[in-house]
């Protein structure tokens, strides 16, 4: 199938690498249809684009590339709706937030999205995990930012 | 909206599956306890409201905002 993007222009999708959200992403209409871009390869950043909605695409990322530690409970109900038979038919995704001045890039690791690989629908959790914030910072080398710097303070630790 | 005055131990019932128990009242904090089976979602109203920014932010990137940030992202650990 071929869809419109404003980003992107025109792309061409495979009709199976279509993940619906039926409950749609929170903020956002139910039941809307997206397709993940890998636009920068070999790194964790991903493009959740819409496929009904040219201008909708938000930056996910595989957090464990970062936080390797990270955990997410999937609920029974959620499991059943995804088709979830076992942990490795889940696709962990979540939100990534740039900020330009200053330069900022945060995670969202309290409202991931959790894709079932083989129903190629996806959830979006809430969790109630103290750990987690919807802005962990991610570490980067750009001098300055609050996240380099507390990753060099960590380093130095 | 349904407002109700409640004293500590007190319960409110929603439907037949859902208890709410005031625990604790100290100040302007107060201690609830939720009976409901696990597949209710059951999460903080500030909590959801961070995450619909946090998704609505995540829609603002642009085309080149990806290059920048496989440029200024620490060397990342081996990929499985």
């Amino acid at each position: 199938m071929t869809i419109e993007t404003t980003r992107f222009g025109r792309l061409d999708v495979d009709p199976r690498a279509v993940i619906t959200v039926p409950r749609g992403l929170i903020g956002f209409p139910p039941d809307q249809r997206f397709t993940l871009i890998e636009h920068a390869p070999n790194t964790p950043f991903r493009w959740l684009q819409s496929v009904d909605d040219p201008a909708l695409a938000l930056v996910v990322m595989e957090p464990h590339a970062f936080f390797p530690e990270y955990e997410v409970d999937i609920p029974d109900a959620d499991a059943e709706l995804l088709g979830l038979a076992a942990p490795e038919e889940a696709r962990v995704l979540t939100t990534v937030t740039i900020q330009r001045a200053p330069r900022e890039v945060t995670t969202n690791l309290l409202g991931p999205l959790i894709v079932g690989l083989g129903s190629g629908r996806a959830v979006q959790l809430v969790l109630g995990d103290d750990r987690y914030t919807t802005r962990m910072p991610l570490p980067t080398r750009d001098p300055g930012s609050q996240s380099a710097q507390a990753a060099s303070a960590a380093q130095a630790a | 909206m349904l407002v109700l005055t409640r004293k500590t131990e007190q319960t409110i019932r929603i439907g037949d599956d859902i208890e709410i128990v005031v625990v604790e009242v100290r100040g302007d904090h107060v201690r609830l306890g939720i009976r409901a089976s696990r597949d209710v979602s059951i999460v903080r109203g500030e909590i959801l409201a961070e995450v619909q920014a946090a998704n609505r932010e995540a829609a603002l990137a642009e085309a080149g905002d990806l290059e920048t940030l496989a440029d200024m992202a620490l060397p990342l650990p081996a990929e499985k």
